[in-house]
């Protein structure tokens, strides 16, 4: 969808704030005949009580058009976001902490793919260990000192990459902190630390690259990297999986309002991935080409390194790149503990008790996003591979 | 698809297993001490996933395979292929049942209730007051406290004012200090203090996303810091409550700011479950729907019904009925959840279709199994594999409950 297809609104007042009108607006409206409401909104089992008065005739309850002085909504789209960034070759990548581990890996398959790759680093040794690692041939890499917190130094790595290869057109937010503190016990600095690089940082990204991806107008994408700590809290590292599964949420909402624009959104949420943040402990990995153990670590295991090889991690966020997958899983072993998860969420409903109609429908139009119905029709679709990154 | 509908569950257990199987008999093991081995294979049903390619369900190797999980547990057990164990992820006993409430006996406790000179949090506090509970009430503003005061019943506990930013570290402190020094002990803390701001977060302005982070999720944090260690120390059970939103677990309002911030509150919440599960403090997450509040709806706009208040402008228009839940209604709701220990305080169930859609998109994003997982990524990623907490809620949540307000256990 090109910008200019992307619905206007009248000066000054945004999408939500029709929404909210009209919202209100709708909800005075109705008030009665609970049962054809609840029917409407899909909820009819919870229509067991005499919640509202009787309607005045008791029939079905016609639905208003827009209220006086209110534009219509702009329909649904019936389909998820088609991908922005279907085709890599001779766009730009900048992956941040990308001198290493899942970053380097990111940002090697994206030069793979022919994509011009803008490396953030902050460690100059582990620039250069990196470097050699990246084909001869392959379009070019640029590396770029960069803190992510520091929202100055985001318009300068902006201008750098425009300076240097005139657009940009894919962000990974890969730059995490590993800190493995418990949020009962993590020092103020600590907290605000992990806060600013796992998330805040994302919302960095995206204020100062998202007004550049919209006005060249190219397709465009925006890519955190989270953990699968961000959709099953496990192992007792409770300032990462907060700030983790804070990430996830960041581009789910993204999506949402990036939706009908040229930018793309996926969090990207891996297992145990060979790196040194080896699967978001914090330990360094043991299988690090070129590491020796420190003294008193535990014994290393028998056999090959476990984990995911960071340049396979790579791939696949690419391929969810160019698919637009919203979330991009590659580590199938910890979804039934996330099906627990969200389990556990739909059985805290209360049980037994009835909705009063009014309520659901003042709160339809926040009853369901759309974002999750299009993304299961985009899964149910089938798909030749999840690591190439050519569609 | 209604709640019963477990399709989304049997097909991240095909995935699962279409992987399992592939791995071998260490995985199978590693799978059985997971408590995952009691999921079935479905060669039959592969097909009905549009993601699972024919064919990917049943491994590559038809002479050694398992068919199902139980039964490469089985063979694992005859064996001693089994995966080493890790001396540095030696894994501590799980328990088998929830925490206990903590905090089942509300009278004479002593509750902090952040912004509560109004909205949700007067709710609370009220509802706090009305079961005994002596009540320290978080504000800003004197106007909205001189409003709520007369909202107390005679004759309740003590109710004690404190002007509070909840982004100010100091401020935690000071809160602890004077709690101490006037009724002696902290038990319930209720961080019900939020931004409503409606900016989408693409286009909020750094203050506006700095401003919603402190308040809506570091703020959390502070209260820990600075209450957690006193709750320790008291020894008489305490619990932690967060007002998150039902925006924290289906992002449906087209407001970044405010679901990103309220997702990730629902987050920190969960962590601190499964930090202090051992503990004698609780941990809930109040997640609403539409309460009449000023907050109404989520729309930042003036509840229209908000008792005391008159419309502005004095009227015109037609009457409204109040539409979402009474905030006194959502505090007694979130009291039950306090004296039962609900990880998860819902209140409006109308959501939990699209909560499910959510679920699932997440659940079909699962690829298709391409290669065998090995099992020492399993092993090594048993610590956070195993994420206890939710399968116990589940058993907490099938145990019979009289009813969803009341604050007698």
């Amino acid at each position: 969808m090109s910008k200019k297809d992307t619905p206007q609104f009248p000066r000054g007042l945004d999408r939500f704030a029709l929404e909210r009108r009209r919202f209100l607006s709708e909800g005075a409206l109705y008030g009665a005949g609970a049962a054809s409401i609840l029917a409407e909104l899909g909820l009819s089992r919870y229509a067991i009580a005499k919640s509202d008065p009787p309607a005045g005739n008791g029939g079905p309850v016609p639905r208003p058009g827009p209220g006086p002085g209110l534009a219509p909504m702009p329909p649904e789209p019936a389909v998820s976001q088609p991908a922005p960034l279907h085709d890599l070759r001779g766009k730009v990548a900048y992956v941040t902490a990308s001198s290493d581990g899942i970053g380097l890996g990111i940002a090697r398959a994206a030069s793979n793919a022919g994509m011009k790759v803008c490396i953030g680093y902050r460690n100059e040794e582990r620039l250069k260990a990196a470097l050699p690692l990246f084909k001869p041939g392959n379009a070019g890499v640029f590396p770029i000192k960069h803190d992510v917190t520091a929202r100055g130094g985001w318009e300068e790595v902006l201008e750098q990459i425009k300076n240097k290869y005139g657009r940009l057109h894919l962000v990974v937010n890969n730059a995490g902190s590993k800190l493995r503190a418990k949020v009962s016990n993590a020092k103020p600095d600590e907290w605000d630390n992990a806060v600013a690089v796992n998330y805040t940082a994302t919302y960095n990204s995206v204020a100062v690259c998202l007004p550049h991806m919209l006005e060249h107008g190219e397709g465009s994408h925006i890519v955190v990297t989270s953990s699968m700590s961000g959709l099953l809290p496990g192992g007792n590292l409770g300032v990462y999986t907060a700030t983790k599964i804070a990430a996830v949420g960041l581009i789910e909402a993204l999506r949402i309002e990036l939706e009908g624009t040229t930018v793309g959104t996926s969090a990207f949420v891996p297992g145990g991935v060979n790196t040194d943040n080896y699967i978001g402990t914090g330990e360094e990995n043991p299988f690090r080409a070129g590491q020796q153990r420190p003294p008193g670590a535990p014994p290393l295991p028998p056999g090959p390194p476990p984990g995911m090889d960071p340049l396979e991690a790579g791939e696949r966020v690419l391929n969810g790149v160019i698919n637009n997958d919203l979330f991009i899983v590659t580590h199938p072993e910890y979804m039934p503990g996330t099906q627990k998860r969200f389990d556990a969420m739909l059985a805290s409903e209360p049980v037994g008790e009835a909705i009063p109609a009014g309520r659901a429908l003042a709160e339809a139009r926040v009853l369901h996003a759309g974002i999750y119905r299009r993304e299961i029709e985009h899964r149910k679709k089938s798909r030749k591979s999840f690591r190439s990154v050519t569609v | 698809m209604t709640h019963k509908d477990n399709s989304h569950v049997s097909f991240g257990r095909r995935q699962f297993l279409g992987t399992s199987v592939g791995v071998g008999f260490g995985a199978g093991g590693l799978l059985a001490s997971l408590g995952l081995s009691g999921c079935t294979t479905g060669r039959g049903e592969a097909a009905v996933a549009g993601n699972t390619a024919p064919g990917t369900a049943g491994g590559s190797s038809a002479t050694t395979t398992p068919q199902t999980v139980a039964d490469a547990a089985k063979v694992v057990a005859q064996s001693s292929a089994a995966a080493p164990p890790i001396p540095s992820r030696a894994l501590p006993p799980e328990p088998t049942v929830a925490q206990p409430a903590p905090l089942k006996d509300l009278h004479g406790k002593v509750a902090y209730i952040s912004a509560a000179s109004d909205g949700i949090g007067l709710g609370i506090a009220r509802a706090c007051s009305n079961a005994g509970m002596i009540v320290v009430l978080g504000y800003r503003n004197e106007e909205r406290l001189q409003a709520a005061l007369p909202l107390f019943t005679q004759g309740n506990p003590g109710v004690m004012p404190f002007k509070h930013d909840v982004t100010d570290r100091p401020g935690w402190a000071q809160l602890i200090e004077q709690v101490k020094a006037k009724y002696g002990k902290l038990h319930l803390v209720v961080n019900n203090a939020g931004i409503k701001t409606l900016r989408q977060a693409k286009d909020a302005k750094y203050d506006e996303w700095d401003n919603a982070v402190a308040v809506n999720f570091t703020a959390i944090y502070n209260s820990v810091a600075a209450c957690l260690p006193h709750m320790i120390e008291h020894g008489e059970g305490g619990h932690f409550v967060t007002t998150a939103s039902m925006g924290g677990l289906l992002p449906g309002v087209n407001a970044g700011v405010y679901t990103s911030t309220k997702i990730a509150a629902v987050g920190i919440m969960e962590a601190l479950r499964v930090e202090l599960e051992g503990t004698n403090i609780g941990t809930s997450v109040f997640c609403p729907g539409a309460v009449n509040t000023d907050n109404y709806v989520g729309t930042g706009t003036e509840n229209p019904y908000r008792a005391a208040h008159a419309r502005p402008g004095g009227g015109g228009g037609p009457p409204r009925l109040p539409m979402g839940m009474d905030p006194l209604e959502a505090g007694e709701r979130v009291l039950n959840g306090v004296v039962n220990n609900d990880l998860f305080i819902l209140s409006h169930p109308e959501f939990s279709p699209g909560m499910k859609e959510r679920f699932d998109a997440i659940m079909l994003s699962t690829p298709r199994i391409e290669e065998p997982i090995p099992a020492p990524r399993i092993g090594y990623e048993r610590v956070v594999l195993r994420c206890g907490i939710y399968e116990r809620e589940m058993l907490h949540r099938r145990a019979k409950r009289v009813d969803y307000r009341s604050v007698k256990v």
